[in-house]
């Protein structure tokens, strides 16, 4: 089945990006570690690819499923997490490269600030 | 047959906290599991706390704890108990205290800051930081620290009262339930102690 590609920039006073997110049927999963349940960022992404968000605090996925994460971290654990794993990084809260795995967060894998209008689709 | 010695029955025993409105206690859980990257990120001066709910990566990089209910909110003034240890909150981010009681989640930085430098921390006062072991409990209260909580013995967090209870109500995941239950047992069949 065939995904869509979209495109997400930083939002204002976000950090990093651009970055290019395109699933695939391996790396199906728009993967949401935010509270609270699926968040609006994660449901936009999943529209524009077709593919499936998934709450990662009510059930477990295998990380090469995940195509991207969506957090919502104000800084220090889940902004280094996902990153160092090579996972693109979408962070709905303005945050800068912090905290002991900073060192990780490139812009080419991270991107903060992020609200559905800075989604695009790109095919 | 009668209890052992050491299961002696008293009025002032207290297997579990008293109720938060009585002792102060705004979050009580109890530690299951230390991830891997935390001797690493307690060098850079950080305790990570998260709830059951973590997924497995997070679960990595954190301290996962049983709780699940913030009875109010953590201050400044506070303080968190952590097995024998009492740190003392000096700052609280925005998004801690939201944080705690959707996920479990909070980050422990002792830097004293009355401002904390991001959103999910909670700052407590300069000193060491420890890492505790499995089993011990967490606890955030509202009173200063007192005796009971600087104790070695990690499962007698809040101070023994004449007035309580001997047998108080024990939360379902309390790990003492089934000692409790057992010692109410004996103590209805057997007055000879």
């Amino acid at each position: 089945m065939p995904y869509k590609g979209v495109k997400i920039v930083k939002g204002s006073g976000g950090w990093g990006g651009p970055l290019t997110i395109r699933p695939t049927d391996e790396k199906k999963l728009i993967y949401c570690v935010t509270g609270g349940g699926i968040h609006p960022v994660a449901k936009r992404i999943a529209e524009l690819t077709g593919a499936e968000a998934f709450d990662g605090f009510k059930s477990s996925a295998p990380e090469k499923q995940i195509a991207c994460v969506v957090i919502d971290c104000g800084g220090t654990a889940r902004i280094g997490v996902y990153p160092m794993k090579k996972i693109p990084t979408i962070d709905v809260l303005p945050s800068s490269p912090s905290g002991p795995l900073m060192m990780f967060i490139k812009e080419e894998i991270f991107v903060s600030g992020v609200k559905p209008e800075n989604i695009t689709a790109i095919d | 047959m009668t209890p052992g010695p050491f299961l002696e029955p008293t009025a002032s025993l207290s297997l579990t906290p008293a109720p938060a409105h009585e002792s102060g206690i705004k979050y009580h859980a109890r530690v299951t599991e230390i991830g891997p990257m935390v001797q690493e990120l307690l060098e850079a001066g950080i305790l990570i706390f998260f709830g059951a709910s973590a997924p497995p990566e997070l679960r990595e990089i954190a301290i996962v704890h049983t709780g699940d209910t913030l009875d109010g909110t953590i201050a400044p003034g506070d303080t968190i108990a952590l097995g024998g240890t009492v740190y003392h909150v000096t700052g609280v981010g925005d998004l801690a205290n939201k944080n705690l009681a959707e996920l479990g989640h909070v980050v422990i930085k002792a830097n004293g800051a009355t401002v904390t430098e991001l959103p999910g921390e909670i700052s407590v006062q300069s000193t060491t930081l420890l890492i505790p072991g499995v089993g011990v409990p967490l606890i955030f209260r509202s009173l200063p620290s007192s005796p009971a909580t600087n104790q070695s013995a990690a499962n007698q967090p809040v101070p023994a009262s004449p007035t309580q209870p001997a047998l108080q109500t024990v939360s379902r995941r309390s790990p003492w339930a089934f000692l409790k239950n057992w010692l109410r047992s004996r103590q209805k069949t057997d007055r000879s102690v």
